[in-house]
């Protein structure tokens, strides 16, 4: 959707004057995109994921002791 | 001469980081140890060798040549879209993967696959496409290596000795150092070009007076001016270009390298960086491939300008094979060297060199996935471990690895970029349209065997529909579009100047929409796997997994 958005913005008459800007616009959708990323993994992490299969690991390392 | 030697010692160490990669490997050869760096990187290398891996040279070279013929567009098209869906990919189905191949052992997409949907010829139907996706990207790896040495060289290294020198670099690397080799050499090469980008863009804009007065030049020419604008893009075509990136997780070689992360949480890192990589590696690419346009001084980028006037002012009353080779004139995918030769000192063309050479490379890690996938998908399948044992699997994968970079080199010599060029044009398609697969298995309790084949068929098909149509139809002139079907008065099927659109759309809308669709439909109507295996893989986190 943003790229059509920009995509409407560049046809501006206004806007054909900053090439340079319009590529400030797309840099900063890129940092944009970065931190929705940050925040899908600070408060979206599948941590039970990890939690399953380091969980496992640690129960095959104390199984290994034991049977030692 | 000097960037040649410059580019050569670049070569040398690349290959001593793949023989160092060998002697650090754990002393008995297991195949997990060989294919998957035994599951080990660190965050770092993790973080910028997958950002490496997906970097090839249609990224650099290729981004850079579009950008020369279309404008500042390219980053909008191609880098935005990518920042957001591939990190998205990877942190949806990336983790999942990682987490299933940690937990049952796979070490490729189909092993899933076939686990998954309880298949096992279905599985090997879904290899032989992604394979045949995947071969075009190797030998265009050779011919872009020989391609960018004999321009570094200034015609000194022949195409066949620079071709041969790179198949037998990445071949060494990647046959003795294995996914560790590979990645650290990705990783070597990413941060190769992200500082000598960062480099390149200061010496060519200062070489061509500033950027600021190449962007006026640019806009007080009508002929220059639209490169500054997104006007000429339709949204149809912006909305295309959106459905690319999911080809990044579909990708057996971005998949099975998913598998080498030591922990879950390497991922973060990955997923939040990877939008600034991009931006980093594609902002200078583009920038570069725009400012091109202004540097008349330079014979070769003259003639291309010159060609693209031709076509534009003259390309409908000229016949299509000139309009052809018009357009291979016009091509601006070596638009980044010549600007480095006509701007960068020798020593520092060189070095510079040596990172397109880095990007040009990439195709050691789709190599390497394409032995992995062989001996585990098909050796290992259909019992070759079993009965010989898994070091003699490991050297099945070294034995492949010198068939398949020997054949890349043997077809490279004699056949026609082009023929290649529009297959990797339709492989991201075909990939992208492959990814319901990866969605399914991951996400959908309800998705059948029956229905990864149909979605998988229905992929193979839409390739070569698409490619054979663009090699019979000889490509309009510019500004033209030739309809061959129209439905209730919207353009069905067009030829246009820069491929086929469907209703508007890149091919690879209704590629991926029609595999979707038949992803839901067949497994909608066709039995599921039993309770147990589907149980296995969405129990992760409740109580009774553990």
């Amino acid at each position: 959707l943003h790229e059509t958005i920009l995509a409407d913005l560049s046809c501006h008459p206004a806007l054909r004057f900053a090439p340079g800007h319009l590529e400030l616009a797309q840099s900063l959708s890129v940092v944009a995109a970065s931190l929705v990323l940050w925040m899908l993994v600070t408060y979206a992490w599948p941590a039970h994921l990890e939690e399953e299969i380091e969980g496992s690991g640690k129960k095959e390392r104390a199984a290994e002791e034991d049977a030692r | 001469l000097i960037p040649a030697i410059v580019v050569f010692i670049y070569l040398a160490v690349v290959v001593y980081i793949g023989i160092f990669a060998f002697r650090k490997a754990t002393g008995k050869e297991k195949a997990e140890d060989y294919f998957l760096a035994n599951r080990s990187l660190g965050p770092f290398v993790f973080l910028l060798s997958l950002f490496g891996t997906n970097m090839t040279a249609f990224a650099i070279l290729g981004s850079s040549g579009h950008a020369f013929t279309n404008g500042i567009v390219t980053f909008g098209l191609m880098a935005t879209s990518s920042a957001l869906v591939i990190p998205l990919t990877i942190f949806l189905c990336g983790t999942r993967i990682w987490a299933l191949g940690k937990k049952y052992g796979f070490m490729t997409p189909v092993q899933m696959f076939r686990d998954r949907w309880e298949c096992g010829n279905i599985g090997t139907v879904i290899f032989v496409v992604q394979a045949a996706l995947l071969i075009p990207y190797i030998i265009i790896g050779v011919m872009g290596g020989g391609t960018t040495l004999n321009v570094i060289s200034g015609g000194l290294v022949p195409f066949w000795f620079g071709g041969a020198i790179v198949a037998l670099v990445v071949m060494s690397y990647v046959f003795f150092g294995g996914m560790r080799g590979t990645a650290w050499v990705n990783a070597f090469q990413t941060i190769l070009f992200l500082v000598f980008g960062a480099i390149a863009v200061v010496v060519i804009g200062t070489g061509m007076g500033g950027f600021q007065s190449a962007v006026n030049g640019l806009l007080s020419s009508p002929a220059t001016a639209p490169l500054l604008t997104r006007e000429r893009i339709s949204p149809y075509y912006f909305f295309s270009y959106t459905f690319i990136p999911l080809s990044a997780i579909a990708f057996p070689h971005i998949a099975i390298f998913c598998l080498t992360a030591r922990k879950m949480g390497q991922f973060k890192k990955t997923v939040i960086f990877y939008p600034l990589c991009i931006m980093a590696i594609w902002l200078p690419c583009v920038f570069l491939g725009v400012m091109a346009n202004r540097v008349q001084d330079v014979p070769a980028i003259r003639a291309k300008v010159e060609a693209r006037r031709v076509l534009a002012t003259q390309g409908k009353n000229l016949p299509p094979e000139q309009r052809d080779q018009l357009r291979d004139q016009s091509a601006g995918d070596d638009t980044l060297l010549l600007l480095l030769q006509r701007f960068a000192p020798l020593w520092l063309a060189g070095l510079l060199g040596a990172g397109i050479m880095a990007a040009v490379m990439a195709s050691d890690s789709q190599i390497l996935a394409l032995s992995t996938m062989f001996t585990e998908d098909i050796f290992a399948f259909y019992g070759g471990k079993r009965r010989f044992g898994e070091s003699i699997q490991v050297q099945t994968g070294r034995i492949f690895i010198i068939i398949i970079t020997v054949l890349a080199y043997a077809v490279a010599l004699r056949a026609p970029e082009t023929i290649f060029e529009l297959a990797i044009q339709y492989a991201f398609s075909g990939y992208a349209a492959l990814s319901p697969l990866i969605i399914a298995a991951l996400f959908w309790r309800g998705s059948t065997k029956w229905g990864a084949l149909a979605s998988t068929l229905w992929v193979a098909f839409a390739v070569i529909a698409v490619a054979v149509f663009q090699a019979m139809v000889p490509a309009p002139a510019p500004g033209v579009s030739d309809i061959y079907a129209s439905i209730g008065g919207f353009e069905a099927l067009t030829r246009t100047p820069g491929g086929t659109a469907i209703f508007g759309f890149m091919p690879v809308v209704p590629m991926v929409l029609i595999s979707a669709l038949l992803m839901f439909v067949v497994s909608l109507v066709t039995r599921k796997p039993q309770a147990a295996t589907i149980e296995k893989y969405f129990r992760f986190g409740t109580p009774e997994s553990s």
